[in-house]
């Protein structure tokens, strides 16, 4: 019972800070907010018995995407309240249909999995064996996916790289 | 009511929903690089 109290704090945490993020005025607030976002997911992950994955996630995202983030916006300081006016922007449109799919994946979560029972998802035991785990499923069954990955984020830093160098030819 | 996948999964819909609405409406750059993070992070949910 308190995991259940727990777990329905932290969506609602979640869920609201997800929404602040994407309505808040003022970018540095948006951050903040996102932060509060990531630290509440890796508590969820620390729920889950997955705590290498919650280490994992206060590193890199409470850790190195926000600070990211925090530099571009305090750096780049785009001033201009919401960038240009967009004349081929549908934003009432762009909504209604961001709406749709919310409900649509709500119902599909609510009433789609009623009948079914999904596979338990994997409540490993901690400690070292989660790790064995996870190197266990990138490394041997999830092997081509992985190293797809990495091969895409190899040509995303060469391109950035000559993007950035262009003019220096 | 015990917790199963299906708690976690609606969760992760819902957040997936927020982040998606924040790419489609906001003009801010930054914001809907911040909105594609939620997105991200809801699949890792």
């Amino acid at each position: 019972m308190g995991e259940a109290f727990v777990f329905y704090a932290l969506a609602a945490v979640i869920l609201v800070t997800g929404v602040l993020v994407v309505t808040a005025s003022n970018m540095v607030y948006s951050v903040l907010f996102l932060v509060v976002n990531f630290l509440a997911v890796g508590i969820l992950y620390v729920l889950q018995h997955a705590e290498f994955l919650a280490v994992i996630q206060i590193l890199v995202y409470a850790g190195g995407i926000v600070v990211l983030y925090l530099f571009v916006v305090m750096l780049v300081n785009l001033r201009q309240p919401e960038a240009a006016i967009d004349e081929h922007r549908r934003d009432r449109l762009g909504f209604v249909l961001g709406a749709a799919v919310l409900v649509e994946l709500i119902v599909i979560g609510v009433y789609g999995f009623a009948g079914r029972s999904l596979p338990a998802g994997g409540q490993a035991s901690g400690g070292v064996a989660n790790i064995n785990r996870i190197g266990f499923q990138l490394y041997v069954d999830y092997l081509l996916p992985f190293e797809l990955a990495s091969v895409l984020l190899l040509v995303a830093m060469v391109g950035a790289i000559i993007l950035a160098k262009k003019d220096m030819r | 009511m015990t917790l199963g996948p299906v708690h976690y999964m609606t969760l992760s819909a819902a957040l997936f929903g927020i982040g998606l609405i924040g790419v489609l409406v906001r003009r801010n750059l930054i914001i809907i690089f911040m909105s594609i993070e939620l997105m991200l992070n809801a699949v890792n949910i």
